[in-house]
């Protein structure tokens, strides 16, 4: 059965911006085969590394299927509104997941939109509760210093969930 | 810098640490190159850790020797794992496969370290780069090492002795001063609270 949109509290339309800067994101990302996730000395908080904030980018793959306009996330409140888990949807054999908050985004100066990923020819494919942090492609394309300073914060400011 | 063991390393110009990179043609060639860089080599005596009289002689004491050797194959594994992962995501067409350049470039610089501080988290960047980070006794510490010899860094010290920077290090003039941190702090007895 196709899955349905379900929209994240206080948005009504893909592609809009959600301002809650409480709403939770989740980004996953991979392990090598230590399985070594950091533990932040600062804040003492798991988190991943922020090689896990990067986009993936089509510069030396001309035939590249795989990279991103934007920073794929899953919204934690549409995923809850669906009656879902924070961690619907991720493979454990090879990612990780982590969250962070809409507010950590907007401190580096991203915003945050609902990117539902619906139609998909493999309805498996599909991701009502699709996300995406805007702005990382263009930034690292533009100013490669405060790339490395956003993605930086991003990953502190993310926390691996159990 | 101070006078822990990684000051005693550090001598010249850092472009001349280790030998001249060796450009790889194919993740094999990579490979061996990582684990030669990091391979054992002739230990100085280090009279900072004596254990025995004859070690103010300039004899390397055999626990250093021993710990030097575990330290050098961490390091490398930590690289090939590290390495690993790239080819994965290469191949799943999530990234270029690494670019021998910068890895042998990171490989080199760090080499010299290999004895005296734990192991890096090793992981591959966008465009062939990688990032060489350690979160340990208090310290962040993350390098990335990117195209036309670029490296950013991170530095953060829970205990503040370490001023905190982020930014361009190419000279890893900063780093240094960090690493030499956690070398002085990983010879002590005090545990960590490390990673999982």
């Amino acid at each position: 059965m196709p899955r349905v949109a379900v929209a994240p509290s206080g948005v009504s339309q893909p592609q809009e911006w959600i301002t809650d800067p409480l709403e939770r994101l989740i980004r996953r990302f991979r392990l090598n085969k230590a399985k070594f996730i950091v533990v932040d000395q600062i804040t003492g908080k798991r988190r991943p590394p922020a090689a896990a904030f990067e986009p993936r980018l089509p510069e030396n793959r001309p035939n590249a299927t795989r990279h991103d306009k934007y920073l794929s996330v899953n919204v934690v409140s549409s995923l809850t509104n669906a009656g879902l888990p924070a961690d619907w949807g991720l493979d454990r054999t090879q990612f990780v997941a982590a969250q962070l908050n809409v507010d950590a985004c907007h401190s580096v100066g991203f915003h945050v939109t609902w990117e539902p990923v619906l139609g998909q020819s493999n309805p498996a494919h599909d991701n009502p509760h699709h996300g995406g942090i805007q702005g990382a492609v263009e930034l690292y394309r533009s100013d490669m210093d405060s790339f490395e300073v956003a993605i930086s914060k991003l990953a502190k400011a993310s926390e691996v969930i159990p | 810098m101070g006078e822990g063991p990684v000051s005693h390393a550090i001598t010249g110009d850092i472009s001349t640490w280790g030998s001249a990179p060796r450009r790889a043609g194919s993740m094999t060639q990579l490979m061996s190159n990582v684990r030669t860089w990091f391979s054992a080599r002739p230990v100085k005596a280090d009279t900072s850790q004596s254990d025995s009289p004859g070690t103010a002689l300039g004899v390397t004491t055999p626990s250093a020797v021993r710990l030097e050797i575990e330290r050098r194959a961490a390091f490398r594994d930590a690289f090939v794992a590290g390495a690993e992962l790239a080819v994965e995501m290469s191949e799943a067409d999530e990234m270029d496969p690494p670019d021998s350049d910068i890895w042998n470039r990171a490989a080199g610089l760090l080499s010299t370290f290999a004895p005296l501080v734990p192991s890096p988290l090793v992981h591959p960047l966008q465009l062939g780069g990688l990032s060489c980070e350690w979160h340990d006794r208090g310290l962040n510490i993350e390098l990335r090492f990117r195209r036309d010899s670029t490296v950013f860094a991170v530095i953060e010290d829970a205990r503040r002795e370490v001023p905190e920077f982020h930014g361009r290090d190419p000279s890893l003039s900063r780093t240094l001063q960090a690493l030499g941190a956690l070398s002085e702090r990983a010879h002590q007895s005090a545990p960590s609270c490390r990673g999982s």
